[in-house]
């Protein structure tokens, strides 16, 4: 037992404290990146339709640069999973262009996206983001199974490269796991995103789509998360932070875009912007004629 | 793609081993009752099933040249398994597979050596054939391949019995029986273990278990094709194109079969027969569960299959009951092989 504390004495930031033993990031320190913004994706006008056939994306531009967070803000279903399949070329895009660092990639591939250098932190892990009947060796090579690093040629997987591999990711993104031989499924759901960031992390990614990265997470695990994609952002990577949670929106972000109904509405500052106004937007797309549109 | 995964759900070998030799053993058991029930006698039934399995060199001939297109049929099975497919066609496969290689075996001129290798090859390219077009239905119609495999496993046993009957435009007009001319003796595998019918097509059989083995474990497409089996919105996350593994699936599952239909072709009979098959591509579904889709366990349940129609045909010409017991022990095994929530309920009930 740690502590015991009157409800009515304490506050979140106590009681987290409380919970995982130590200090907790709730505010980050963000390092000031020198020099100019950097453009690396560019999204111009971007629409795609969703499984049922709808618009789902309607006309979507921003551009995503070196070194900087740039967080969707949105209420759910507002075209946010539509968005991170379109730019990991999951989803087809019906209208518009995406090019990351001039390399034209509408209509690619999702292999042509992975080659690119774009990495994808799905928002769901067991469907998309792991093979749960894999071992976490043969789930440690998942978008880079062809890579020379493990097939030397198509006849020959090195089976010792990528034990090595997948041990260094155990390590560095402390996987807890009795050995990188047992199956995902038997994994913790916190272990198991762990593993995702770590493989995902590892590819040395130009672009990082993040979506909903700590959902489910435990607090310790949620941290962690969070401090691996600003570290990931401060070696100069472009993140693009999808989340349903407002308030890791606005911590993480340099940047954040709100979303709402398949169109980017506003770009905010986070420093100059707060959660009333975020909220605003979120729901209403403007906030001048907020409470003026008639639906 | 549910059903696929729940068989193929990882646990150590060991554990694996265990369930399946449970499982053969419970089959055996209950066999056993029913043979008790319908009156006959079960040691006289087990005793002939044995002699006629493995009792002699003859025996184990008869087991091993049956054996062998079942383990090629079993990993034709196992093959589109593991890609999250069913192809319950490996009895056509076989049967297009066999009739080339009877063809190019006869009529092709070829030096000893490379006449055999192209029978081999054509037969397995024309079982690729059969198995590409539901691999194609499949993956750009969505046709359900259980359905159409099985469907076109029957055009195939109809198309090539209607070539080798009497005025049709393979048969051979010295018999009266629905087969082709002989093949040239440049075309034949040679036999192994006179003065039974064991020939090469067993080596050919087991060397092609291990390359599959090593296809699917140790080469990045094979990789590539379990990742489509077991989940394949993974699959896509990872850059694999769906489509054509599905299509590669079920073409190379084809192939194996289509070579089964050949090392009977030129191993056992030297001729197409119409209608020779007397299940194999149907063993091969059974063979492939009971292997519980793995390669090197094929060449083992295909030995288990092949043992029970040898066994099975000593226990009808002794008299000690129908040879369809055979079948009877065929069917508890499958049925408890893929029951396997059933055996692990079991386990668990006599930890208790």
């Amino acid at each position: 037992m740690i502590g015991t504390v009157r409800a009515d004495e304490t506050n979140e930031r106590e009681l987290a404290e409380m919970m995982v033993g130590r200090d907790v990031v709730f505010t980050v320190r963000r390092t000031e990146v020198k020099g100019a913004p950097e453009p690396v994706l560019k999204v111009v006008d971007v629409q795609a339709v969703d499984d049922r056939g709808l618009l789902a994306l309607k006309g979507v531009s921003f551009e995503l640069r070196k070194n900087e967070i740039l967080g969707i803000a949105g209420v759910q279903g507002n075209g946010q999973a539509e968005l991170a399949e379109v730019l990991t070329g999951l989803r087809p895009v019906k209208k518009g262009s995406i090019s990351l660092d001039g390399l034209e990639l509408t209509g690619k591939t999702a292999r042509d996206f992975i080659d690119a250098g774009i990495a994808h932190i799905p928002a769901d892990r067991h469907l998309r983001g792991l093979v749960m009947d894999f071992t976490l060796r043969e789930n440690a090579i998942l978008g880079r199974q062809r890579a020379h690093e493990f097939a030397p040629s198509c006849f020959w997987q090195d089976q010792r490269a990528i034990t090595r591999y997948t041990e260094r990711i155990v390590r560095e993104f402390g996987v807890k796991t009795p050995s990188v031989h047992v199956l995902v499924r038997n994994l913790s759901g916190g272990n198991q995103q762990r593993l995702i960031v770590g493989r995902e992390f590892s590819k040395g990614p130009r672009v990082i789509i993040a979506a909903q990265p700590t959902r489910g997470l435990d607090i310790g695990g949620m941290e962690y998360v969070r401090e691996q994609l600003l570290a990931m952002r401060d070696h100069g990577a472009a993140v693009l932070l999808i989340s349903m949670d407002l308030d890791e929106v606005m911590m993480l972000s340099d940047r954040i875009a709100v979303i709402y109904e398949g169109r980017i509405v506003a770009i905010k500052d986070p420093e100059t912007t707060d959660r009333r106004e975020l909220g605003e937007l979120m729901l209403s797309g403007s906030r001048a004629q907020a409470g003026g549109e008639m639906r | 793609m549910k059903r696929s995964a729940l068989l193929l759900k990882g646990s150590s070998l060991a554990h694996e081993l265990g369930i399946t030799a449970l499982s053969i053993l419970l089959a055996f058991g209950i066999s056993a009752f029913i043979i008790w029930a319908a009156g006959f006698s079960v040691s006289a039934v087990f005793i002939n099933l044995w002699k006629g399995a493995f009792g002699g060199k003859l025996a184990l001939g008869s087991t091993l040249t049956k054996s062998t297109p079942i383990i090629l049929t079993s990993l034709s099975f196992l093959f589109a398994f593991r890609a999250g497919l069913f192809n319950i066609g490996a009895e056509g496969q076989l049967y297009i597979g066999a009739i080339v290689a009877a063809v190019v075996g006869a009529y092709l001129n070829l030096p000893v050596g490379l006449h055999v290798f192209v029978c081999l090859l054509a037969a397995g390219l024309a079982g690729a054939f059969w198995g590409w077009i539901p691999g194609y239905l499949r993956a750009k119609r969505g046709v359900n391949e259980f359905v159409s495999t099985m469907m076109l496993s029957y055009v195939a046993i109809g198309f090539t019995d209607y070539l080798v009957a009497p005025r049709g435009p393979l048969h051979d007009a010295k018999y009266w029986a629905n087969q082709t001319a002989r093949i040239a003796s440049t075309a034949a595998l040679p036999r192994i273990m006179r003065p039974t019918q064991v020939s090469v097509a067993l080596i050919i059989a087991v060397f092609f278990a291990f390359v599959v083995w090593y296809y699917l474990f140790r080469t990045p497409a094979g990789y590539e094709l379990r990742s489509v089996g077991l989940s394949p919105p993974a699959a896509e996350y990872g850059g694999i194109r769906i489509e054509r593994k599905l299509i590669l699936a079920l073409s190379i599952a084809g192939l194996l079969a289509g070579l089964a239909g050949a090392g009977e072709v030129l191993g056992t009979h030297f001729r197409f027969i119409g209608r020779f098959s007397p299940g194999y591509g149907w063993d091969g579904i059974a063979g492939g569960l009971i292997a519980r889709a793995h390669p090197i366990g094929a060449i083992f349940a295909a030995l288990l299959m092949g043992a029970l129609r040898a066994g099975g045909m000593q226990v009808q010409r002794s008299g000690a009951a129908p040879g369809d017991i055979a079948a009877v022990i065929q069917g508890l095994v499958i049925f408890f092989i893929i029951a396997p929530t059933l055996i692990r309920v079991l386990i668990r009930w006599r930890k208790r």
